[in-house]
């Protein structure tokens, strides 16, 4: 069994799950913890609600393939791995087709990473699993480290991970993390224009996750790890835009319609009517401001492919300096 | 012996015209003419076109003199400052003198009258409830104000087209003014129906109710907040099936910024704002709610 390196600690997992919930607003890491994993699992590998659809795994080896040589030795980082399924295919490719690399599958969830070692034990491929949070310090010292004799080092963000964490705060931290000439791989959600009824349908389309109880267990799994009483409120949706980024923001949220108390290691938060805490984020984006945006951030375009029909996008990026 | 006109529409709209309703729309036409000779409209059209416009429309559709007449120097006084309220009154007799005095802005009385009014939109109210020609030329003016709304800076686009859907799209729709067939008398007798049918105790409660037909919760007080910070305001809607419809507009669509939109799976809520002027066709039901003052 390959190990799991951990730099998280369950106490420090506790200390910021309560910090996240005395500010109204969980990090994206906590739907991912415990039988949120499960949950998860349940609902996008056997959903009840159509779910968005992205590239195809034969489509991530083209495009991650397509920027590294055979002779190279490389290092794939996939930040926000998950149970590394959306890039199984890819890899078990990569192999058969000669290229010389290691895979780093990093993710914030212990029990995701799990996941991802059963699911990738059979490509005996050379990999790492890393449990970390990928704004931390550690986790940039970790990685680079590990990666520091590679000829050169890829880092994936695949099934629209980096649309669910904190703009500002993740691009600030892919801008330390990687080095002159090191490759960032975007799999995101597009906007096919930055038309209204464009943006309503797809708020239409995420709002059906609130009548689809497999959604709305997982979404709400972190409030009821903690004891929250899930009908003390109503899992809802807000979209709004984000303009510097040119994205849309949907925001799922629980809406509290009772006062509910809980006490968490010797800590005690109260929750009142009207108050709101914060689930996940998950945005869209239109392709040429987030291009823009990374070009403020000093990573170049060097490739893309987008489907309009499934508002879907690859975007390979690089640092320049 | 028409041959004085430039202009052939205005005079065509009339089937048979007196000699006294030929020179009082020929002295109007001259008077308007030279008191706006070298003025030009924000879209740098002279403008004398303007007055020509909505009496045009208004000739057309109702074939009035006097209200036809009022039209061409409807902003004589307003805009121009040779010209005074006592000689529009004077020089073309109490009926085109009343229904100039109706919308010549930023006046609280009427010549030669005590009654002092709180505003211009009461006033006009009022004056409709004497002649309901003073709405008829009113709603003509803004028409054609609103076909060249873009010249205007985008807060005064926003204010005119508020303006226009709380107050003139609800009266157009009551007077019927858009019905094939519709002359003054219909219009007379739409107006007083409505104003029977609203019992309504005084002008307040009268703009209170045009008020209530486009817009959730909206009374006087909530007007003139919203008139004075228009570009502040951030606008709701919560029947989604309104908004998906709205959408559909490309007017709307492309006036209308959205800056959220909310959902528990029941309930539906947009938030958006208007960055150019906007007015919704009244067939749509529109309901529009004010969500918030923008700080």
């Amino acid at each position: 069994m390959t190990p799991i390196n951990s730099l998280v600690s369950d106490l420090e997992l506790d200390k910021e799950m309560i910090d996240c919930l005395k500010n109204r607003s969980l990090e994206q890491k906590f739907l991912y913890l415990d039988d949120g994993a499960n949950f998860y699992y349940q609902a996008y590998n056997k959903p009840t609600t159509p779910l968005p659809v992205d590239f195809s795994t034969e489509d991530y080896y083209d495009l991650v393939a397509g920027q590294f040589k055979k002779k190279q030795r490389f290092a794939l980082v996939s930040l926000g791995c998950g149970d590394a399924s959306s890039e199984k295919v890819m890899l078990k490719r990569l192999k058969k087709e000669g290229y010389n690399f290691t895979y780093f599958g990093v993710d914030s969830s212990r029990q995701m990473l799990d996941l991802a070692v059963n699911n990738l034990a059979e490509l005996k491929i050379d990999n790492q699993f890393l449990c970390a949070d990928l704004v931390s310090e550690d986790f940039r010292d970790e990685i680079e480290q590990l990666t520091d004799d590679f000829d050169c080092r890829g880092f994936l963000f695949l099934g629209g991970t980096i649309s669910n964490v904190n703009q500002t705060n993740i691009i600030d931290s892919l801008y330390s993390i990687l080095k002159k000439n090191d490759l960032l791989f975007l799999d995101i959600r597009i906007r096919n224009s930055l038309d209204n009824s464009e943006d309503l349908q797809l708020f239409n389309f995420y709002a059906k996750y609130l009548s689809d109880k497999k959604m709305a267990q997982w979404l709400i799994s972190p409030l009821r790890n903690v004891g929250i009483d899930p009908s003390c409120g109503k899992l809802s949706l807000e979209m709004v835009k984000e303009k510097s980024i040119g994205a849309i923001l949907f925001k799922f949220f629980f809406l509290f319609n009772k006062k509910f108390v809980i006490r968490l290691r010797n800590e005690v938060i109260h929750f009142l009517p009207e108050e709101r805490v914060e689930l996940l984020h998950i945005r869209a984006y239109y392709p040429d401001n987030l291009t823009s945006f990374f070009k403020e951030h000093d990573f170049k375009l060097v490739q893309s492919k987008t489907n309009k029909e499934i508002r879907d996008g690859f975007f390979v990026y690089q640092k320049i300096s | 012996m028409l041959g004085w006109w430039p202009d052939k529409k205005i005079i065509n709209s009339f089937k048979q015209l007196t000699a006294a309703d030929e020179e009082l729309l020929k002295k109007a036409w001259n008077l308007a003419r030279h008191l706006h000779a070298g003025q030009k409209r924000k879209s740098g059209q002279p403008y004398f076109t303007h007055p020509v416009a909505v009496a045009e429309i208004l000739a057309e559709k109702f074939a009035d003199p006097v209200l036809t007449a009022a039209a061409l120097l409807h902003d004589t006084v307003e805009d121009c400052p040779d010209c005074l309220m006592g000689d529009i009154y004077r020089d073309f007799g109490t009926q085109v003198g009343f229904l100039v005095d109706s919308v010549t802005k930023d006046r609280s009385n009427f010549y030669c009258q005590g009654q002092e009014f709180d505003d211009d939109i009461e006033r006009l109210l009022w004056a409709g409830g004497q002649d309901v020609r003073c709405l008829l030329l009113k709603i003509a003016d803004r028409q054609h104000n609103l076909n060249t709304i873009s010249h205007l800076p985008n807060n005064k686009q926003i204010r005119m087209a508020f303006e226009t859907q709380a107050i003139l799209l609800p009266t157009k729709e009551i007077l019927g003014y858009d019905r094939s067939g519709v002359t003054v008398a219909k219009a007379i007798a739409n107006w007083q129906a409505f104003l029977r049918r609203g019992h309504f105790k005084n002008l307040v409660q009268l703009k209170d109710d045009l008020y209530k037909k486009q817009f959730i919760d909206l009374d006087c007080e909530m007007y003139d907040l919203v008139y004075s910070h228009t570009n502040a305001i951030i606008w709701q809607m919560t029947d989604k099936k309104l908004f998906e419809k709205m959408l559909a507009d490309q007017l709307f669509n492309k006036t209308a910024e959205i800056l959220s939109i909310t959902s528990d799976g029941r309930n539906f809520r947009a938030e958006f704002q208007f960055s150019q002027g906007y007015t919704a066709n009244p067939d749509l039901g529109v309901q529009l709610g004010i969500s918030k003052f923008r700080v």
